[in-house]
């Protein structure tokens, strides 16, 4: 730990104070606890719990196939269920610890200890962020036994688990910068907590409203009645890729994604913007998606009634991924460049110049 | 440029610097203009020496303090810290400072070794190098044998004592102790002052701030009074102490009668005294006690007690309030 320590102290120091103590397992515990309990749920709801398979009501089976479709879909179902439920934890607790990250030093009356310290600045900033992100991915390693019952039903594979991960260690790595940028921008934890938590849910509800709104105006234009609010009809103009764009950003559809790449996927004559077309639990419409023997992979357009995935274009969660990434970079740099080691600002205004400049400094009055 | 160099080389070194520290018309207000934490404040500090800031609450110490840390901007004026300007100098002059706040700032979760560890890591100091020093700083404020404690279960004397290995990791060469005595018990005191002689021998410069002279007086060079942002008073410890012993200024003073209807016969003499401000008159009849700011010398003290008794008041003890220079000379402001 001392050599450890050498690299970063701040960041070391932080891990030591967030799991000394029963607190940190209390927590792992509980929460693995929650985890459980909800994969059963989705077990459950998914019709895992009968004594012999069957398709879902209103499921076609693929190719006639009657078993694998349940079992597949419980294993997509508690992907999704775990991943969403992960997902809120990420959105929770990253930005939870990172607000704090000035503020609370502040507040402890140790900010000006580590003010006048070298560390004060970059080693603070990447201290901060490595200790809380330590903390978030220490808690999604715990839920990776979990994760991997999925492989016992499938309709998953390693390259989608892999990917889920990847999203959610990125999204992690966003709030935490974001509550960190915050913190250091208002030197109050309440406020940088507010900010943190109203931007997350702008992209992840907000993004939502935006695009589906953008989706009735065109279904309203069509005089068309849509199913469901975030679904184009197919009759609209296939080029207009906006409500796409907008859910480029959100957490929630780039989970979804990951098992249905295409989706929202993009056919020939329109869009469906569903945000998980291959879970009926969670609102999609399976039909759809898996629509009939003829669901094959094409350069896009349409077979009949069903729809052919696009596989040409790459997958909203490249674009998320993409888009976090530089968005993280951007929102670091100006966190480093607000905690740059200087004097504390006034509140109000700027430094006064020395006006007494031309004044002769009085003379020293110490004499010993 | 190579003769520019070769210049640079020859030429005399630059000469140090007369004061380790020089405040010089140092001006500080807070929410706008309209408060004046500190006016046209100047000081200056020779290397070596312990130098004591004394004022009330609100006096501007704890301002000028974390200004001369580089915590706090100067509004006008400045502060060099050996030569180097906080102004323009900040990070400079925080690897020749030591700073211990009135509030401690502690990682309470930490231990006292792990504390101390952690702040040499920060100034840089790491592997054997980083052990030999936290166990030195140990030995020096006796913290040793609870070096594996943790820091919220110390007392505050003991806090104290951490806070000033803390500031001591880098080998500041100034040390800025705002009220390290305060709240400490007698036993705790008599260690601080200890603990600051031995730093005085070790060649820092230090300033202290205290809002009573009986906390400095024996371990300061020089002492300085504050009030309201000003210097009153500065110079050396015992001529100030005397001045405040001995001067016109107003005093304190409290009277113990025997009985609790002298305390409301005490109230109706003293104001008949040319001396006594009447408004300053409290009565504390439970404990037969009479307080009174009385303007004036130890003759005029005197001559109080004089006409108490005079006036068929039984006195049973008298006194003066405080010792704290701040209170002597708040009269002069």
């Amino acid at each position: 730990m001392t050599g450890l320590t050498s690299i970063n102290p701040i960041a070391i120091r932080e891990m030591r104070a967030r799991m000394r103590g029963p607190r940190a397992f209390i927590i792992l515990a509980g929460y693995l606890l929650m985890l459980g309990l909800l994969i059963f749920l989705v077990y459950v709801r998914s019709g895992g719990g009968s004594s012999y398979s069957y398709p879902q009501s209103g499921t076609p089976p693929v190719n006639n196939n009657l078993g694998p479709t349940v079992s597949f879909q419980i294993g997509q179902n508690i992907f999704l269920g775990i991943f969403l439920f992960l997902l809120l934890l990420v959105a929770v607790v990253a930005p939870a610890i990172t607000a704090g990250a000035v503020s609370r030093e502040i507040e402890g009356r140790t900010h000006d200890l580590l003010l006048l310290t070298p560390a004060y600045g970059r080693t603070l900033a990447f201290g901060k962020l490595f200790a809380a992100l330590a903390f978030v991915f220490f808690l999604l390693m715990g839920a990776l036994p979990f994760v991997c019952i999925v492989f016992v039903f499938g309709g998953v594979n390693i390259g989608q688990l892999l990917t889920g991960m990847g999203l959610l260690m990125l999204t992690a790595f966003a709030f935490a910068v974001l509550g960190l940028f915050f913190s250091a921008l208002f030197h109050r934890t309440a406020l940088a907590l507010i900010f943190s938590y109203g931007v997350i849910l702008g992209l992840t509800v907000g993004t939502l409203l935006v695009s589906s709104s953008m989706v009735a105006l065109i279904n309203q234009d069509q005089k068309i009645t849509p199913p469901i609010g975030l679904r184009f009809n197919a009759n609209l103009d296939p080029a207009f890729e906006m409500p796409r764009q907008v859910l480029l950003v959100n957490p929630l559809a780039a989970i979804g994604s990951v098992l249905a790449p295409n989706a929202p996927y993009h056919g020939a004559v329109g869009e469906d913007l569903q945000l998980f077309p291959n879970s009926a639990l969670f609102g999609g419409n399976v039909t759809r998606y898996y629509a009939s023997p003829n669901f094959a992979r094409g350069p896009g357009g349409t077979v009949g009634n069903a729809v052919i995935l696009q596989t040409s274009r790459p997958p909203l969660w490249a674009g998320y991924m993409l888009s976090y990434v530089i968005g993280t970079v951007l929102f670091f740099l100006l966190t480093l460049f607000i905690m740059r080691p200087r004097v504390r600002p006034l509140k109000k205004g700027r430094v006064r110049k020395n006006r007494s400049k031309d004044q002769p400094p009085k003379p020293a009055i110490i004499t010993p | 440029m190579l003769g520019k160099i070769l210049a640079r080389k020859v030429s005399p070194a630059a000469p140090p610097p007369p004061f380790m520290i020089q405040v010089q018309n140092l001006a500080k207000d807070f929410d706008g203009k309209r408060n004046h934490a500190l006016m046209d404040l100047n000081l200056d500090v020779p290397k070596g020496q312990i130098f004591g800031l004394i004022g009330a609450n609100g006096a501007g110490k704890t301002t000028a303090l974390k200004i001369m840390a580089t915590i706090l901007p100067p509004g006008r004026g400045d502060v060099l810290i050996d030569g180097k300007s906080v102004r323009k100098y900040p990070v400079q002059v925080r690897r020749l400072i030591g700073y211990v706040p009135d509030d401690y700032g502690l990682y309470t979760e930490m231990q006292i070794d792990e504390y101390l560890e952690f702040f040499a890591a920060c100034y840089g100091i790491h592997g054997k190098k980083r052990q030999q020093l936290v166990n030195e700083l140990l030995d020096l404020v006796d913290l040793q044998t609870k070096r594996k404690q943790l820091l919220k279960g110390l007392s505050r004397g003991m806090k104290q004592r951490l806070c000033l290995a803390h500031a001591l990791v880098h080998d500041p060469q100034v040390l800025l102790l705002d009220e390290p005595a305060s709240g400490l018990d007698p036993r705790a005191r008599l260690e601080m002052r200890e603990l600051m002689r031995e730093l005085a021998y070790m060649g820092k410069t230090v300033v202290i701030s205290s809002h009573a002279l009986q906390d400095v007086h024996d371990i300061c060079d020089v002492v300085g009074i504050m009030a309201h942002g000003r210097m009153l008073e500065c110079g050396p410890t015992e001529t100030v102490a005397a001045k405040g012993a001995a001067g016109v200024h107003l005093r304190q003073l409290v009277v113990r009668v025997v009985s609790q209807a002298d305390v409301e016969r005490t109230l109706t003499i003293a104001t008949g005294f040319a001396a006594v401000a009447a408004e300053s008159l409290i009565a504390d009849p439970a404990n037969r006690r009479v307080q009174v700011a009385i303007e004036g010398d130890e003759t005029t003290c005197a001559a109080f007690l004089s006409y108490l008794t005079g006036q068929g008041v039984a006195v049973a003890h008298f006194t003066q309030r405080g010792s704290g220079l701040e209170e002597l000379f708040v009269g002069e402001d």
